[in-house]
Parts: structure tokens; sequence; C-alpha cells
């Protein structure tokens, strides 16, 4: 079971250069299929996700969720999705076309970029790069130039606001995020996800750096723009902010692409500080998704207990006490590490 | 510590998510209504006397109906229709708590949807078998005027003494300072008396029996049964003096 995937992928490049292509076609064969399955992995998680969080909802709230569409609704997602393809595709008068186009589509690819680099399962990564978290973080940041592309490119200006609004956000809570992972980074002494995985054999990382951890769990969630801190969605108070002028499919990839990004900082965040796909028993690609869907639970039940924070509460909430919980931790496991080395450990 | 508020928060929603949904799946599920429960408003079309008290009461005009004069020789108005738009209608209860028949009542029926507009408006229509009681019972009466029975007359009056008597009896038991009140002012006194009466049902019987025909004998008599009983347990009846 443990090398069932890595088998499938050793299978198909020796098939393909048994059918004579060279071995440099055959991993770019690879490489094709290891990026449809990444979609693929992504559109399927994003219609449980979406099922899931109805229903996690629903239970919290003392009701039932879906449950006409299918055993249970599953098919509720798949029925709104079928709506979602089937409705007007609107583009306002006096928008900039080309921004306002390009800005889902962006904001879908940048969401699936940051699965590259991640280990889902011993040696599974798709790229296995020394600079791995690096480019994690480099990306996901990306996310916010599409936001504001897609307030910009709507011409209305509450959408700007909406996006100017979720901008200041996600750069405020980018920092403590980076902040955060520092502490496992010196730890490990290396930016490459797999290093990092390895290094928790023994203990996880959730142990030695629970306020690394905590910061890093609340400045997620601020950046992926979940409740309480889904203030550039707001949906009771606001019409979407930035997405308010986008309709039907559109709409929908901006959907899709926040659920993304909460499978890959959930990923993220077992990855660093719950021992990644380590685990006994089951094979490290299952362990992986547990852990993963498990985090994923945490965020949605953070979201259907706590009520939307204001938003200045919110950036005095990043600037004056996570950025400086996340540098005061910097500093202690920074000195406790020297102090163990001199110690000899 | 900080955060113990957060901590306290989740707890509950975990716990909640855990908990039986309250979620009545309608359609499948019938909802357990309460007794009191304002339905559609609904009518007895045999009891209404058709005073027209529902209709003055009614704020919106929901209610309307239609009477003639009643068959010669009876009281009864007779009510022809009875219409209830239930479109207007608030569900204030106004008009089911002022009949005095309690004819109307709310049912425990809410679904009220319809196709049509005109479909909401409920006429009730004096059922055939109404016409014909009432026309036996005016035939009845008339009889009755015309060749007075003489057996009758005090057969039924001996019977609506028996009657009041009885009721007076149960009143002793029930509300002994209702009863009692016409003959006696002192409340120990009527305490003391009712506690007697309680305990002897024959002297009760006889009192009843007093208070209806005779208040000023009944009067006599339960001071005489007072003295008596206080004579025979001063300490108590001589709290009252």
């Amino acid at each position: 079971m443990e090398e069932l995937i890595l088998d499938i992928g050793r299978w198909l490049v020796s098939g393909l250069q048994g059918l004579g292509l060279s071995a440099a076609w055959a991993d770019l064969v690879l490489l094709l299929v290891q990026w449809g399955c990444i979609v693929g992995i992504v559109t399927a998680n994003v219609i449980v996700l979406i099922w899931l969080e109805r229903k996690v909802s629903g239970f919290i709230q003392q009701r039932l969720g879906p449950n006409r569409l299918g055993p249970y609704g599953v098919f509720q997602t798949v029925a709104d999705a079928m709506k979602l393809m089937t409705k007007e595709d609107i583009i306002p008068s006096g928008a900039d076309r080309t921004l306002f186009v390009l800005a889902p589509m962006l904001f879908i690819i940048v969401a699936v970029m940051l699965y590259v680099v991640l280990p889902m399962g011993r040696d599974m990564a798709i790229v296995d790069l020394n600079v791995g978290l690096f480019y994690f973080i480099s990306v996901g940041s990306l996310s916010t130039i599409c936001l504001l592309m897609a307030g910009w490119g709507s011409h209305n200006k509450w959408s700007l606001l909406g996006a100017m609004r979720s901008v200041a956000q996600m750069v405020s809570y980018e920092i403590p995020l980076a902040f955060s992972l520092l502490g496992v980074v010196m730890i490990v002494g290396s930016l490459n996800l797999g290093d990092i995985v390895a290094a928790q054999q023994r203990v996880w990382f959730v142990l030695l750096q629970p306020v690394a951890f905590v910061v890093f769990f609340v400045a997620a969630t601020a950046e992926l723009n979940r409740g309480p801190f889904d203030m550039p969605e707001a949906e009771q108070e606001l019409t979407a902010g930035a997405f308010t002028e986008y309709t039907g499919m559109r709409w929908a990839l901006f959907f899709l692409a926040e659920y993304t990004n909460l499978v890959a900082v959930s990923a993220l965040a077992s990855t660093l500080f719950l021992g990644g796909w380590q685990g006994p028993l089951l094979p490290s690609w299952l362990w992986i998704i547990v852990k993963t869907y498990l985090v994923m639970l945490v965020f949605m039940w953070l979201r259907w207990t706590f009520p939307r924070i204001r938003m200045d509460h919110l950036m005095s909430l990043s600037w004056k006490v996570l950025i400086p919980v996340s540098l005061a931790n910097i500093v202690v496991t920074g000195a406790g590490l020297e102090l163990f080395r001199a110690m000899g450990w | 510590m900080y955060g113990k508020g957060l901590l306290k928060g989740m707890a509950i929603t975990l716990r909640h998510a855990f908990e039986r949904d309250i979620t009545v799946q309608y359609p499948e599920e019938r909802p357990r209504l309460q007794e009191r429960f304002r339905g559609r408003l609904e009518f007895h079309f045999e009891r209404c006397i058709s005073c027209g008290l529902c209709t003055r009461a009614c704020p919106n005009r929901v209610l309307s109906f239609e009477s003639e004069a009643p068959l010669p020789g009876l009281k009864k108005k007779r009510l022809l229709t009875y219409t209830i738009d239930l479109q207007y209608c608030m569900f204030c209860a106004l008009c089911v708590e002022i009949c005095p028949t309690d004819s109307l009542y709310f049912s425990h029926q809410f679904e009220l949807t319809c196709a049509r507009r005109g479909d909401i408006r409920a006429v009730y229509h004096r059922p055939p078998e109404l016409d014909e009681k009432e026309r036996e019972e005016a035939e009845r009466t008339a009889r009755a005027r015309e060749a007075p029975g003489e057996e009758a007359a005090p057969a039924a009056d001996e019977a609506k003494r028996r009657k009041q008597v009885e009721a007076v009896k149960a009143a002793l038991v029930k509300n002994p300072a209702r009863a009692l009140g016409r003959v006696l002012e002192d409340e120990n006194d009527i305490a003391l008396m009712a506690a007697v009466l309680a305990a002897d049902e024959k002297k009760a019987a006889t009192v009843a029996a007093l208070l209806v025909e005779d208040p000023d004998k009944a009067r006599k008599v339960v001071a005489g049964l007072l003295a008596r009983e206080k004579k025979a347990r001063p300490r108590e009846g001589g709290g009252g003096q």
C-alpha cells in the first residue's frame, strides 16, 4: 500500500519508455499526469469540503445540513456546481475586461501552484524543492494581487474598497505567518518540506513550537479569509467585497481557489507541526490526508463558533499581538538552540 | 488567562455538534403543535347565536354573517351564512375570546396555501338538518303554549330546584366562602362552618336546600349550628371573636 502511488508512476514511466519514448519525454508525460492528479484532487476536495462545511455548520447549529440530494446530501455540491456552470456570464460594461477575466484564473492557478512542493506521502512531493517552504509562502502571497486585480477590474468602487481591505488584511497577516514558520526552520535548519517532516520522526513540532503553531493557525485563518476573519467576504455585511461583480463560473473559481488554499494551508500545517505523512499502520499518503482533514475540521469549527472580528481589531491583532509574539518566539527558539548546542546535544 | 472565553465558546459549539438536531423534516415529519396553537380559524355553525360580537371585535373585518328573524316561538336567530375571510385575519383571537357560545376556534390546520385568492375565504352555509331541528322545536313550543301540561310545569320546577340544591352543595365543598358569604360575615365563622358541613353530609344537604329556598331561615339555622359548634370547641371558636 505504501508504495502504491509511486509504483503507478514508475510503471507509467517504464511503460512509456517501453513504447519507445526517451526518458526525458516520459518524465514530461509523468509531470503532466501529476498535474492532472493535482487538479483532480483539488476539484474533488472542494466538492467534498463545501459539503462538509455545510454539514459541520449545520451540526454546530443543531440543523441537519443538506440532506435531500443523494445519501446525506452528498450530491448537493455537484448540483450547485452544475448551477454555477449554467449561469449567465456577465461582464460589467465599464469593467477592465482583461483584468476582470484574468483575476479568477490567476487566483486558482496560484492556489494550485502551492501543491507542487507539498509532500503528499513518503517521497511524494512532485518537486522536491530545497526552498519549498519559501516557495510556498511567496507563491501564496501572490493571491493578494489577484484580489486587487478583481477589485480594480470590476470598475466598482465598492469592489475596489473590498479588495483593498482584503489586501490590507492579507499583507498584515503574511508577516506573522512567515515569522511563525521560522522557528521550525531554525530547528530543522532546512527549508525543504521533506527534511522538515523527516525531522519530526521522534516528536512533532507542535510540542516544540506551541506558540508558533497558535500564531500560525490564527494568521492562516486570516490569510484564508475565513471566519472569524472573513472580512473580505463578510457576506452578511458586504456583498462579497472584491467578488461582487462576478457571476457563475468566474465567481465559482474564486470559491474553488479559496477552498484549494484551505486544503493547501491545512496540509502545510500538518506537514510543519503535526509530523506530516509520518504515522503508524496506515500508508503515508493516507496519514497526510487524515491530518489535513482534521486541521480543516478545526478551521471549520472556528469559523462556525466565533463572530466576525472588527476591522481595526483585526489589524491591531496582527501588528500588536501576533507579530511581537512570533518575533519573541524566534528569539526564544534561537536562544534555546544555542543553549542546547552549548550543552552538547 | 487569554483565550479562555474562546475555548469556552468552542466547547459549546462542539457540544451542540453532537446533540440531537432540532430540525423538523416538515413534509415527512409533522410539527408537534401546542394545544393553544392558532391555525385556521374555524366555526361551529350550530352553536352560533348570531349575536354579532365577533364581527364587532374583529379589528380587520374578517368576519361577516347573514341572519334572519327566528321562527315563531323560538328565540334564536336563524343564521344563514357565516364568512371567514382568512386572508385579512391576523390570528389575534379577539373573536374567539369574545364569543359567548365558543362557536369560533383555532384548529391545528396550518397549511393555508391556496391556488387562488378567493379560495382562502371560508363560507359556512346553513346545514339543512339544522332547519329540520329548529322546525321541530318550534312546533313543540307552539304545542306547549296551546295546551300547557299540568304536570309538566311542576315537575320541571322540581327538577330545576333539585339542580340548584346540588349546585350549592358542590359550592359548599369547593368554595365555601362564596356559598356561605350570603349568610355569614366573619371569615373564621365561614371556615368553621365549612368544616362542620364537610364533616356531616346530612347537615350540608339541609343547609344547601335552605340556602336555595329560604335564605332567612338558612341564616338562623346556620347561626344555631355555629353556636353549638363553638360551645363544643370553645378554644377554636373563641379565636374569631
